[in-house]
């Protein structure tokens, strides 16, 4: 590979191709979520470490009101609904060290996680979500190869009272 | 009764007090709830069109989204007489598919109904009273 692949892996972190593969993608809390993250070389890829990101995440809406003054000291006050996000819970899974990847070649880990008894479960609403998802990547030098953020889902019967209304 | 009263039940709803009582107002995995309707005039006699029922879940942050509605029509042209209270028992259906009650940090979805006598002006109502709803969130609801 030529000097200028090289370049653009290290900048686009195409050394790599890295997927998620579950075994179970719908787990209740004590459950372990197990899966495997799929690393295939496109390059020599001299990995650091191997890592799982974990997230749960609040989506919602918050009302943002801006005001402005022009140059005649008129004002105007507007007000928008902004998406915003909240992490619940965020966890890294180191699952594998100092490795050398060789070109043209494919590997696998296993990462198994338990889902806290306390863990609130997915929700997905109009504006309003609950998402727990994943990310796996390679720590290599420049961009690390990765597979992008993709969700499972926790499910789960939370007992509400009439009183917390 | 004078036309100030009737002028002002006719902006207030006040013409009929409108009580709902929930049986069950917790549903843990099941979509049947039980409710009593009474209604009696506060002054004279009432003459309504209909008597409804509404339930909905909202959820709510700074935005409000009604994310399932349900509208049952109790009673049709009723009329109550002045002193007298009527009462109505009935159950409500939800299907399965339907939202949980569903607590966040930021964002809230939460289940209401209330009844209303359909008159002129402002409908006479019970006001919106809260029911939660217990259960795991379909997989299909998730995707």
């Amino acid at each position: 590979m030529g000097i200028f692949s090289k370049i653009k892996n290290y900048i686009t972190g195409g050394a790599a191709e890295v997927a998620v593969v579950f075994e179970n993608d719908l787990v209740r809390p004590e459950d372990k979520l197990r899966l495997f993250v799929t690393a295939s070389a496109k390059d020599d890829c001299k990995i650091k470490k191997v890592y799982l990101h974990i997230k749960c995440e609040e989506t919602y809406k918050k009302r943002e009101t801006t005001t402005t003054t022009d140059s005649n000291g008129n004002t105007t006050t507007t007000s928008r609904d902004v998406t915003k996000y909240y992490s619940h819970f965020t966890k890294e899974l180191v699952l594998a060290e100092d490795i050398l990847l060789r070109k043209d070649s494919e590997e696998k880990w296993l990462a198994e996680f338990e889902i806290p008894v306390d863990a609130l479960p997915s929700f997905k609403g109009k504006d309003c979500h609950m998402t727990w998802k994943v990310f796996a990547g390679l720590d290599m030098p420049g961009n690390d190869p990765d597979s992008g953020w993709v969700s499972f889902y926790v499910q789960k019967k939370v007992d509400y009272t009439v009183e917390q209304m | 009764m004078g036309l100030f009263k009737n002028v002002a039940n006719f902006v207030t709803g006040g013409a009929a007090e409108v009580q709902l009582e929930l049986i069950n107002p917790v549903l843990d995995n099941e979509y049947s709830m039980h409710v009593v309707i009474r209604v009696k005039p506060t002054g004279d006699t009432i003459h309504a069109k209909r008597l409804y029922l509404e339930v909905q879940v909202v959820e709510e942050s700074s935005t409000k989204n009604v994310l399932f509605r349900q509208e049952h029509i109790l009673s049709e042209d009723l009329q109550i007489n002045q002193g007298d209270e009527k009462e109505w028992s009935f159950t409500v259906e939800l299907p399965a598919e339907v939202p949980p009650t569903y607590l966040a940090k930021y964002f809230s979805v939460k289940w209401g109904i209330k009844a209303s006598l359909d008159m002129p002006g402002v409908d006479p109502n019970s006001g919106w009273q809260p029911f939660v709803l217990n259960k795991e969130v379909g997989v299909s609801e998730l995707m």
